[in-house]
């Protein structure tokens, strides 16, 4: 009898990826305290991950795994199906994460922010399992809404997220807007929504197509945040709390960075328009590279250094994608892994102490050494130190772009590599050859146990610097099957 | 007459471009709230007009529309939370008090 439920579920595992977290979402508004909102927001957080960790591992060893065709809108491929394993088990980590400051977000608001925080992720994992463009806008505009929603509901002890809420509301939507009208003229274009059909489709206008494609694409990079869209990353991070950090800064992002992958997948794929989005692409992200870690050093906020260097890395990403070949694929994944690791291991690291302003890391690797071990391991793979996840995926890039003879992409890996020496060995000279100047203000007691996801997060990133034939596999595997294994 | 409906085509989608456009540059550019968020449903609006004119399924139409509605929403409530937390509704006078907080902050 178990043995049948469990088949069932992992026939139905894209659709439960998605509706679990939804179906947590609901029960917590109706759970009343916050610490039973938390334990029901871990319990769906962790069945939604092992569904998206089981049903990617099956399906990236090899044999494509068979999937009931309940849902006629939900269309798998390799990159969906990676990345969303990667959501699902960052929705774990950071909702075990933000267990200890709870009381930040207030008694009231908590269960609200939970659902947020979950209704975002199913969101993100939705959009990466949408067969169409429309409904692929859908659930990005659902979980960028839940995001800015995550913002404003943990403006309780600080009005500031508020002003961020508001930034991400008007350029977002403004993305949102882009995204649809977009998806319109390249329906028009190439004759149907589907994404499935785009690289094969005989693209009567490949004009309209192309702007429509570079709309979509403009869109989605104002939900990551690349630079020069980013305008509200600042103020959405700086002044929030772990909750906003973990829900925007890592999941927002990366659930809008793995879907601009997919659908970049695709486009790029498409003969008509591809070398113009390549060119897009590989310019945004330049720029975003640039940008990015020219900010990260001039940063005097922890947060928002964290979130620059992020939009660094995102262009690396875009880079990445842009070379619009399997390697180029395959390293965008893995610069992904690298990114969610990273930027978990740094905020967890930071909201541990509740660490704002980069004279709190005074230090810190006396008041708390797990803590700073979590932040100075996010800052080394940021900075793409050798033996780091982070140095895997820019040494990925770097090998696919001089194949494809992009030499100014490894100049620019080299540039980002070089700031990011600045702003983490500033972070790491702050918590480890400073006097502390404060103290411990984290939680104590059991809540300590909420810096496990920060160094789990830590320990990935350095092991999979380690030993990376698995993720290497994995990311291979993933970026060569975008024909899809279900409609 | 039969000319009629691809006449009416281009215009109807070039006058939702149109309308993205003035959505756009009223939400990035102008200061006060209440008008950024009108600004968010007129680019709403005009992504509605440019999906019908360009043969979009009616469900993508739907869809746009529920999009346009919670942006909507959330952009009013955010702007009745602005109000009571910071007193004032242009961006100016918010920026602001968000960098005397901050200083205050560093300060102590």
């Amino acid at each position: 009898m178990s043995g049948a439920l469990l088949d069932l579920a992992r026939m139905h595992a894209p659709l439960l990826m998605i509706v679990v977290p939804f179906v947590g979402a609901a029960l917590m508004l109706i759970s009343g305290s916050a610490r039973l909102a938390w334990f029901v927001a871990c319990a769906a957080a962790i069945m939604a991950s092992v569904v998206g960790v089981d049903f990617a591992v099956r399906l990236l060893s090899g044999a494509p795994p068979a999937i009931a065709g309940v849902a006629p809108q939900i269309y798998v491929d390799g990159v969906g199906a990676f990345a969303g394993a990667l959501i699902s088990l960052a929705l774990a980590l950071g909702v075990l994460a933000v267990g200890a400051s709870l009381k930040d977000a207030g008694a009231r608001e908590a269960p609200v922010a939970l659902a947020l925080l979950l209704c975002g992720a199913g969101s993100w994992i939705g959009a990466l399992m949408a067969a169409d463009l429309i409904a692929v806008v859908v659930a990005v505009e659902a979980g960028w809404l839940a995001a800015v929603g995550l913002v404003a509901v943990n403006a309780v002890r600080e009005r500031a997220p508020l002003n961020g809420a508001l930034r991400m509301l008007s350029i977002g939507s403004i993305g949102g807007a882009l995204m649809l009208l977009g998806a319109a003229m390249l329906g028009r274009a190439a004759g149907g929504l589907a994404l499935e059909a785009l690289p094969l489709a005989h693209i009567r206008m490949p004009n309209l197509a192309g702007a429509g494609a570079a709309l979509v694409m403009l869109g989605l990079a104002v939900k990551i945040g690349v630079a020069p869209l980013h305008a509200w990353a600042g103020a959405a991070l700086g002044r929030g709390n772990a909750m906003v950090t973990f829900g925007v800064g890592v999941l927002s992002v990366l659930g809008a960075a793995s879907v601009l992958c997919r659908f970049g997948a695709y486009a790029i794929t498409a003969p008509e328009i591809g070398a113009a989005m390549s060119a897009a692409l590989a310019g945004l992200g330049a720029v975003s590279v640039v940008v990015g870690s020219v900010q990260a050093v001039g940063a005097r906020n922890l947060q928002r250094l964290a979130a620059y260097a992020g939009v660094s890395q995102i262009g690396c990403v875009l880079m990445s994608v842009a070379l619009g070949s399997p390697a180029g694929f395959a390293a965008a994944l893995i610069q992904l892994v690298g990114f969610a690791a990273a930027a978990m291991a740094f905020y967890g690291g930071a909201a541990a102490g509740r660490v704002k302003s980069l004279t709190m890391l005074d230090g810190y690797g006396q008041r708390a050494p797990l803590a700073s071990a979590a932040i100075a391991t996010g800052a080394l793979s940021l900075m793409g130190a050798p033996l780091t996840i982070g140095f895997l995926g820019r040494w990925r890039l770097v090998e696919a772009g001089v194949g494809a003879g992009w030499w100014w992409a490894s100049a620019l890996v080299i540039v980002a590599s070089l700031a990011g020496v600045f702003y983490g060995g500033r972070l790491i000279e702050r918590m480890y050859f400073r006097r502390a100047n404060a103290a411990y203000a984290g939680e104590g007691g059991v809540w300590r146990v909420a810096l496990a996801p920060a160094l789990i997060a830590a320990i990935v990133a350095i092991g999979l610097g380690f030993a990376p034939l698995f993720l290497l596999r994995a990311a291979g595997v993933a970026s060569g099957m975008l024909t899809g294994i279900a409609t | 007459m039969v000319g009629a409906p691809a006449m009416i085509e281009p215009l109807l989608a070039a006058a939702a471009i149109a309308l993205v456009i003035t959505g756009a540059i009223a939400a990035l550019l102008l200061t006060n709230a209440v008008k950024r968020v009108a600004g968010i449903v007129i680019a709403g609006f005009g992504a509605t007009v440019a999906l019908a004119a360009l043969g979009a399924p009616d469900g993508a139409l739907v869809a746009s529309v529920a999009i346009m509605f919670a942006q909507a929403v959330i952009g009013v409530a955010l702007i009745v939370r602005l109000q009571e937390s910071y007193g004032a509704v242009e961006t100016p006078d918010i920026d602001s008090a968000d960098r005397d907080d901050e200083a205050r902050e560093d300060e102590a």
